[in-house]
């Protein structure tokens, strides 16, 4: 019988809901795009997404598919911040994700999150941080 | 005086009436027809609170796991349900099930099961054992959008969220200090004088102190989130978050249960079988409502056309269709109902296909009165008399009837 470790369990009622990292892209045109999927299955999510402090889009409903940022040329030493606010509609599970994807730099990026909230009808906000940088 | 006779006469006529009413079966009995939640189940006799559902492929090895005590055993039952569909990669958020868009994949269940076990009394019985495999799968192939009140709630949520967003970005004592970190760490970057070693050391540190002061900016934020009024407006609405539809639907079921008799895999009858298709308008109770049930069964437990058992269910094919539809109108006081059914045995000669029809209206001439009229025409032709059965035309005055409230 396998155990669960007291610290995943921790892991899982609270949840990490921020993050921050860089994303190498070139001085190219070519596009930067992004993916973010909230969850999990029937949950409701609505996600602003900023540029240096210009907003590329204001409470966008639900799953963000193939969403151009801009190019590798422009963002360049700019930040990215994506707020979601995920509610718990659902009634199989009080689990909420993020899974936020970007491709168009050096490499594809993927990172996820998940946090079970406490109650039915519970809300989780996240941030994800991204700095585009040239520099490897 | 005068009113005394003529309130004898009302109930004398009244009660003439409710027994003529007694004689017509208007009751909608189409639910009979009905498909299965999980047809797999219902043909395997596995009760629904020993089947596994789990929501992901990680839950469902751990529940094969359990039932197969670590892959050493054979359980004498073992049954699931899943929606593969909703395990991929690809998730569906609230508003991808306002549509039909997705339906088929949303709706898409796959019940499957097993029993190793003998005869009713006897089921451990070794010698008497036999393995029966069962498998379904159920699916929307119209589905309607949602009624007015569902996306009326789920636009009140929208906006709650987008408040709860607004009160997430809202500032506090520590984004000044991001702020700073932002901007040394893009000076950083756009400086080209600095040796790459020196560099890279400084951003792993900005980075570092970045994460920390994010980190911390968020856990201020998430001990204020839940005392906000947006966020129990969210929490009141997402609750009790409600799921009508309204709109033309089209749903199908099937099943199977494979018999092996002498426990060999090579060996195996199709002990039951069945396909049921459900559609027709779906509109709460106000409008018209309609519904029609069209039902194959192989070897059904109960032969639905033959109540009184003059041929045997094994190896008996039968077809039943329904249909039925509400029409409410004028603020529901005019109600309009009828129900259709066709019922068959394939292939026998024993018992001809017969069909039963029911029509009823109802109109509330004030509260506690109204004027009812049925037709029906029954399976049985004793009570239809060639066929038509009208029943009567009854006016049912309640007790205590309306009463004019005064200021």
């Amino acid at each position: 019988m396998s155990i669960t470790p007291l610290k995943k369990v921790f892991a899982d009622t609270t949840g990490k809901t921020t993050h921050y990292d860089e994303y190498n892209v070139d001085h190219t045109d070519s596009p930067i795009v992004m993916n973010l999927f909230p969850g999990t299955t029937g949950q409701s999510a609505v996600s602003d997404v900023i540029v240096d402090s210009s907003r590329k889009g204001s409470n966008i409903q639900g799953a963000i598919s193939n969403f151009t940022i801009g190019t590798g040329n422009s963002l360049v030493n700019k930040f990215l911040e994506v707020y979601t606010i995920i509610t718990d509609v659902s009634t199989t599970s009080n689990l909420t994700s993020l899974d936020f994807s970007l491709t168009g730099g050096v490499v594809p990026y993927r990172y996820k999150m998940e946090r079970t909230v406490q109650e039915q009808g519970d809300s989780a906000a996240y941030k994800i941080t991204i700095f585009f940088t040239d520099f490897s | 005086m005068k009113r005394i006779p003529f309130i004898v006469v009302i109930l004398a006529m009244l009660c003439l009436n409710a027994k003529a009413q007694l004689n017509i079966d208007t009751t909608i009995t189409l639910d009979v027809l009905k498909s299965p939640v999980s047809p797999a189940f219902n043909m395997l006799g596995i009760s629904t609170s020993a089947i596994e559902r789990p929501s992901d492929l990680n839950s469902f090895r751990l529940s094969v796991q359990n039932a197969t005590n670590n892959l050493t055993a054979i359980p004498n039952s073992y049954a699931f349900e899943i929606a593969p569909f909703l395990w991929g990669a690809k998730k569906y958020t609230l508003k991808d099930f306002d549509s039909s868009k997705h339906a088929f994949l949303q709706s898409f269940t796959i019940s499957a099961g097993f029993t190793h076990m003998g005869p009713d009394g006897q089921e451990d019985v070794d010698s008497l054992k036999t393995t029966k495999v069962a498998i379904g799968i159920k699916f929307a192939i119209i589905r309607p959008k949602w009624s007015t009140t569902t996306r009326k709630a789920y636009w009140e949520l929208i906006k709650a969220q987008e408040d709860l967003l607004k009160a997430y970005e809202t500032p506090n004592m520590l984004n000044d200090s991001l702020k700073i970190v932002m901007d040394l760490r893009a000076a950083l970057g756009a400086n080209t004088t600095l040796p790459v070693d020196v560099k890279r050391d400084s951003i792993r540190k900005l980075i570092a102190i970045y994460r920390d002061l994010d980190s911390r900016r968020d856990s201020i934020q998430q001990d204020i989130l839940p005392t906000t009024e947006p966020f129990q407006r969210a929490k009141a609405i997402a609750a009790a978050f409600p799921t009508e539809r309204k709109g033309v639907f089209l749903d199908f079921t099937t099943g199977m249960v494979a018999d092996f008799p002498d426990n060999r895999f090579d060996n195996s009858l199709v002990n039951k079988a069945g396909a049921w298709i459900t559609g027709g308008y779906e509109n709460g109770n106000k409008g018209i409502t309609s519904m029609f049930i069209a039902r194959y069964l192989y070897h059904p437990e109960v032969v639905f056309a033959d109540p009184e058992g003059k041929i045997s269910a094994d190896h008996a094919s039968t077809f039943d269709v329904g249909a039925r539809f509400l029409l409410s109108t004028l603020n529901d006081k005019f109600t309009l109902s009828g129900e259709g059914l066709y019922r068959s045995v394939i292939g026998s000669s024993v018992l001809d296909p017969s069909w039963r029809l029911v029509l009823s209206t109802e109109y509330e001439v004030a509260k506690n009165r109204k004027v009812t009229f049925s037709f029906g025409r029954n399976f049985d032709g004793a009570i239809s008399k060639g066929g038509n059965l009208i029943a009567a035309i009854n006016f049912i005055a309640g007790f205590g009837g309306e009463r004019k409230v005064k200021n």
